[in-house]
């Protein structure tokens, strides 16, 4: 595959990563629970279908965010409630 | 809860962003798969023997079917053996139709190149003709 589409992707795929782990309210490895490990793993599988072009970036995006935003919601749960445990 | 919100608003910027480099730039190979990439993951799919997952990457009105896929698959892997490898060549794109060729390197048969020809339908390419040599 021509490098410069693999560069574009990997570019955007990152800065999409990068921006919603942050905002995610995630800021050190230290805060993480063996869930956000966990989490984390599958991210660096789904960057990996996008950078290759397994899927489309559309697809990327909806499934990390998705992801991510579920994990906040459970984080949110568990803090409110306390009736979760990730 | 205002991180849920900022990760569904980051979410929706970047779908944005896709949608204006696909849609309004009329991009067809760096935010959707290439050809090459198609023609590979339907190979992998067959090599795989998923036939189900690989007929996804085949346009509907192609006349193309799983039958056909389950066929085309069974005689690769009685006639090839183990495949050990598949990978993506790109080929030509001229507007909205492509070429495109996967290569396998099996146990049984060696190389096998499979050549597809793609259309683009809804800004994703899609097999539309599929042969091997």
């Amino acid at each position: 595959m021509d490098p410069l589409r693999i560069a574009a992707r990997a570019a955007f795929a990152f800065i999409v990563l990068l921006v919603l782990v942050r905002v995610s309210g995630k800021r050190t490895v230290k805060q993480g629970s063996p869930f956000d490990f966990t989490v984390a793993l599958i991210l660096g599988d789904m960057f990996d279908d996008a950078v290759w072009a397994e899927v489309a970036m559309s697809q990327f995006v909806v499934a990390t965010g998705v992801l991510v935003g579920v994990h906040v919601l459970m984080d949110y749960l568990r803090w409110r409630k306390g009736a979760f445990r990730t | 809860m205002s991180d849920f919100f900022k990760v569904l608003g980051t979410t929706i910027l970047a779908l944005g962003v896709v949608a204006g480099v696909v849609i309004a730039g009329q991009d067809s190979t760096y935010f959707v798969p290439p050809p090459e990439a198609v023609a590979e993951s339907f190979t992998r799919e067959i090599a795989a023997r998923r036939y189900d997952r690989a007929i996804p990457f085949v346009d509907p009105a192609s006349g193309i079917t799983e039958i056909n896929v389950r066929l085309g698959g069974g005689e690769l892997h009685a006639r090839a053996g183990q495949i050990d490898n598949v990978e993506g060549v790109p080929g030509v794109i001229r507007g909205e139709e492509a070429t495109a060729s996967a290569v396998l390197i099996t146990e049984g048969a060696g190389r096998v190149q499979y050549f597809f020809r793609l259309a683009r339908r809804e800004y994703a390419w899609k097999i539309v003709e599929w042969s091997d040599r």
